[in-house]
């Protein structure tokens, strides 16, 4: 026997961006509980419109299977005393809800204790759903929690009604002081009578038909996108931004779009503060024509089947003509002084209290610039002359100070860029401006060219050093200044774009020019740790691609202060794919029988004499040595790690052939002296591309 | 065009008609503060009376300052000095919500017609220590409110929660009127014509702009915030909580003046923010402890007792 059950949480308006989170903790924590209690269903449905949270589950069996009880009590050495019980077992008895008499001794190789066997028929759902409910709303994760009225009890926004129906009996129970019932409402203005819901699976079906909401997120989503386009006219494609369609969907529960205009000379601002204003502030889709280019038109989505529509759109109309005049004035008035005037304001903008001001920042900028310049090592970015690097370097960040950018601050670097083109600055100049903030977050394009791509090292490296130097470190989920991802940013511009310097230098770079300007040492263990961080974020990131933990070991192992991150991606690739070769088992284990014997070696003298050689199998081994280095240099100069690992495997037999035949632990010192210089300088072929012992 | 605006409510009966509704939801029909603040939320009957358990409901106009919002009377939208109708009800009441929508439709607001959204918006005063969660509502995509259940003021936890309603009256007015320029609206018809917005307040905009921007005096402005700075903290002190805050109400004003001239870099700016927050936060608790003194008055009994139970027992403890 089964039965449907439905839990519904009327609301005031939720957050539009936390429907989905609370909606699922929903689903998760209930059947949660299902599973705890052992009860069968056969599916849940999840609902989350801004009034209300819903959950359906169907066939929920009415009993719990029988219960199969098996609780150690005390030993049977202690249960009594002169043949009667201890408290310790009637405690014990009292805790299972039986009466001591009830209890068996139960014997095993450990000894005899007293237990609790029974088999009780399961509980009934519908005595079980009260607590399971309780629980399961209990979980939810209320990101900012607030309390209404008198009310002691806290949730995202006031709680005005709950339906708890198990079949069409309605669960006795209080949550947030409210008694559950079987009553919803339906839309606000487009139903006036609550609705009564006399089984849970009519719920959907008459909110939909009764209620004006459609309570099903997707469904809702769904719908929007199909009465979208078919209020387009034929050239028209609306530009689907997903999260504003969740946005959107999150926003209604009778959802119909309509279509608005705006004047032609608008599309005269640039697109990204077209979008800003009209996407970000009026939570409206923009629209495009087939060659991609803006169209004065606009989709707004109302919560409402309006009886005068006209009214509506010539109110949106309204709101996008003012948002938009305002963006044209906005960017009208930020052209009046150039991005070089306008840099003069950065002082007064803080970076951090101890770190000087954003203007102080730009400084540092082109110094690091201007060090890794120098390094000579750098011809990607010693294609371009100093003055623009250094100029890109000073106007980072100066669009900060626009108002377009006070206005919609989503638009910094994009409005730097506009602003940078409209002062005729070099093409790659004006690129770099934008291009310096990426990536903005996971997942978000890299920058383009190089000088970009420096540009957003020595700003996120600036940032990471500064504030580690004053103790601003990430912990547990708080990142404030988003270190983290400053991290992951530069490590994937570092690869991506193959930069030939290592992360110690970048950091060194960066301290140094904190020391100069602020007068702040940063010493070496501060470096490390932020090394540290690094690499930390590096190992998280390729673990997050399935690429294991050892690997990344293996290569961290042989500690090469060289290594670039590219460098380190090259080894970690060449050794992913050289785990899946049938040779890769062999080549670990061997490794790690010469790292063992080395383990207890003495200090050797370091000098290595073929001559002493004896045996054909150690001749053998140190010819197959030296053929195989010759081999392997050039592969290790040229960084192709997987023909590297290649040019490895021929020395499996030789060495297999040693181990048997030479015994290493010879007598005489010279000899044995000389065999663990030659497997020392085996060792360092091993670890030539990584540790491979490290891979097992 | 003139007859059909003629249908159209004023500023001055929407006011009528919001002091009407209010009045009959039980509100005390208040007078504004009769000194310069930035919002609704900084008159006493807000910002002292949300704390503590004692029930209040009221209702006012309240002008508002904003020295650096002034554009010299050009800009069809923006003011240095507007009008907010500010309600305040505690505890907040299971069916606020209703209410207000209800109040919309007592202006002329059709809920059949016009998309009603409460898009969430919490809020946050630093210079008070105050935050809440709410909502701004949109009429047609226009903020024309906001909407807040307060969670803090003057760094004092709130219980029972006080709810918040403050409506933009030029926003409003000049979509009941079908408006683009603030300066067009409606005040009031008299004798066959009428009185704009523009009419009464033009010159106004305009002297101040100059004043704000261009003629405040910024070493007096300096004195003057540091003195009533000093003020406010003795009389808190004193156990003057009242006339305490008035003088914090004359630095916050100062402060805004100054922030108009530009006279104050980004960090000073959150060194002077602290500092009101400071006072505000003294204030706040000194203002309970009165209110305390004299056993809570108006506070409705069952809370008043849970109340006066908890301080108590922590009092013990401490």
């Amino acid at each position: 026997m089964a039965q449907d059950f439905l839990l519904e949480l009327g609301t005031e308006e939720l957050p539009d961006r936390e429907l989905n989170i609370l909606s699922q903790a929903l689903e998760t924590a209930f059947i949660a509980q299902l599973n705890t209690y052992a009860l069968s269903f056969s599916s849940t449905k999840r609902f989350a419109t801004p009034r209300r949270l819903a959950l359906f589950v169907s066939n929920v069996s009415m009993q719990q299977p029988v219960q199969q009880h098996n609780r150690k009590g005390p030993a049977l050495s202690i249960a009594f005393q002169d043949g009667k019980p201890t408290t310790a077992l009637k405690k014990f008895a009292q805790a299972c809800h039986v009466s001591w008499e009830e209890l068996t001794p139960v014997t095993s190789e450990k000894g005899t204790w007293m237990t609790y066997q029974a088999t009780t028929p399961g509980q009934s759902t519908y005595d079980l759903l009260p607590s399971m409910i309780q629980k399961a709303c209990d979980q939810l994760p209320l990101s900012k929690k607030m309390k209404w009225g008198a009310h002691l009890h806290e949730f995202l926004r006031p709680i005005h009604w709950i339906i708890a129906l198990f079949d069409q009996t309605i669960i006795p129970i209080q949550l947030w002081n409210i008694q559950a019932h079987n009553k919803t409402q339906g839309h606000r203005i487009h139903c006036h009578q609550d609705l009564i819901i006399d089984h849970p699976s009519q719920y959907e079906r008459l909110l939909t038909e009764k209620g004006f909401v459609i309570p099903d997120f997707h469904a809702r989503k769904q719908t929007i996108l199909h009465l979208i386009n078919t209020i387009l006219m034929p050239e028209m494609r609306p530009n689907l931004e997903p999260t504003l369609l969740d946005t959107i969907t999150g926003l209604t529960e009778w959802p119909v779009p309509i279509l608005g205009q705006f004047d032609q000379h608008f599309l005269s601002i640039p697109k990204p503060v077209l979008i800003a204003a009209i996407e970000d502030q009026q939570k409206c889709l923009t629209i495009i024509d087939k060659k991609d280019q803006l169209m004065p038109y606009f989709i707004a989505v109302a919560n409402l089947a309006s009886s005068h529509p006209i009214e509506v759109i010539a109110g949106y109309e309204r709101v996008i003509r003012s948002r938009l005049s305002d963006a044209q004035f906005f960017y009208e008035q930020d052209q009046r002084s150039t991005l070089l005037d306008k840099r003069q304001k950065l002082q007064d903008i803080i970076f951090q209290n101890k770190l000087g001001s954003i203007y102080n920042k730009t400084e540092r900028l082109a110094a690091w610039m201007t060090q890794v310049y120098a390094t000579e090592n750098c011809p990607d970015l010693q294609v371009y002359s100093l003055d623009d690097i250094h100029l890109a370097s000073y106007l980072t960040k100066s669009d900060l100070t626009t108002k377009l950018v006070l206005e919609f601050p989503q638009l910094q670097g994009i409005a730097g860029r506009q602003y940078a083109q409209l002062d005729q600055l070099p093409s790659e100049v004006c690129q770099a401006i934008e291009e310096h903030y990426w990536p903005k977050f996971s997942g978000d394009q890299l920058p383009n060219t190089s000088l970009s791509a420096y540009l957003a090292l020595a700003d996120k490296w600036d940032t990471l050093v500064g504030l580690f130097s004053v103790n601003q470190i990430p912990s547990g989920n708080k990142d404030p200044f988003g270190l983290r991802r400053a991290a992951l940013g530069i490590l994937r511009i570092m690869i991506h774009h193959k930069i030939p310097i290592t992360v110690l230098q970048c950091a060194t770079f960066a301290a140094s020019n904190y020391t100069n300007q602020q007068n702040i040492t940063i010493d070496s263990n501060r470096l490390d740790q932020i090394i540290y961080f690094m690499m930390e974020r590096f190992a998280y990131w390729l673990q997050e691609q399935g690429i294991a933990l050892n690997t990344f070991q293996a290569v961290i192992e042989i500690q090469d202060q060289n290594m670039t991150p590219y460098d380190m991606m090259r080894r970690i690739e060449a050794l992913e794919a050289f785990k899946k070769t049938s040779d890769a088992e062999a080549m670990i284990q061997m490794h790690k029988r010469i790292q063992n014997l080395l383990l207890n070696t003495e200090e050797t003298n370091r000098s290595f004499n073929a001559k002493i050689l004896n045996q054909i199998e150690e001749k053998s081994l140190l010819e197959t040595m030296q053929k195989q280095t010759q081999l392997l240099q050039p592969l290790l100069s040229h960084q192709h790690y997987s023909d590297a690992l290649l040019a490895l495997i021929p020395l499996l037999e030789p060495t297999t052939q040693f181990f048997q035949h030479v015994l290493v632990n010879s007598e005489d010192e010279t000899e044995r002296l000389n065999r663990y210089e030659l497997l020392h300088d085996l060792n360092q072929m091993f670890n030539s591309i990584g540790c491979l012992s490290k891979l097992a | 065009m003139k007859n059909q605006k003629h249908d159209r409510i004023t500023c001055q009966s929407l006011i009528d008609q919001l002091q009407a509704f209010w009045k009959t939801q039980g509100c005390a029909i208040l007078q504004p503060l009769d000194m310069p603040v930035g919002a609704g939320t900084f008159h006493p009957a807000t910002f002292l009376k949300a704390i503590g358990p004692e029930t209040w409901k009221a209702a006012y106009v309240q002008p508002c300052r904003r020295p650096a919002d002034g554009r010299y009377g050009e800009n069809p939208n923006r003011l240095q000095q507007f009008y907010q109708y500010q309600v305040i009800m505690k505890p907040s009441p299971d069916k606020f919500q209703t209410l207000f929508l209800d109040s919309l439709n007592r202006i002329g607001i059709d809920q059949h017609i016009h998309d009603i959204r409460f898009v969430e918006d919490n809020w946050e005063s630093p210079t008070l220590a105050a935050w809440g969660l709410g909502w701004e509502v949109w009429l047609n995509g226009m903020e024309i409110a906001q909407f807040t259940y307060f969670q803090q003021v003057g760094g004092l936890s709130c219980r029972p929660i006080t709810g918040e309603i403050t409506y933009g009256i030029e926003r409003l007015a000049m979509y009941l009127q079908n408006i683009d320029n603030v300066y067009d609206l409606i005040w009031t018809h008299q004798d066959h014509s009428h009185i704009t917005y523009g009419d009464i307040f033009k010159e106004q905009e305009i002297e101040f702009s100059q004043y704000n921007f261009e003629e405040a005096k910024i070493a007096s402005l300096f004195d003057q915030f540091a003195f009533f700075e000093q003020e406010s903290a003795r009389l808190a002190a004193c156990a003057l909580p009242l006339p305490a805050y008035e003088y914090v109400l004359k630095a916050s004003h100062a402060f805004n003046l100054l922030d108009a001239r530009s006279a104050i870099s980004v960090t000073e700016r959150q060194r002077y923010i602290l500092r009101i927050r400071q006072l505000a936060q003294t204030i706040a608790k000194a203002y309970f402890n009165k209110r305390l003194a004299l056993g809570f008055p108006l506070a409705e009994q069952s809370i008043r007792e849970s109340i006066l139970d908890t301080i108590h027992t922590s009092s013990r403890e401490a």
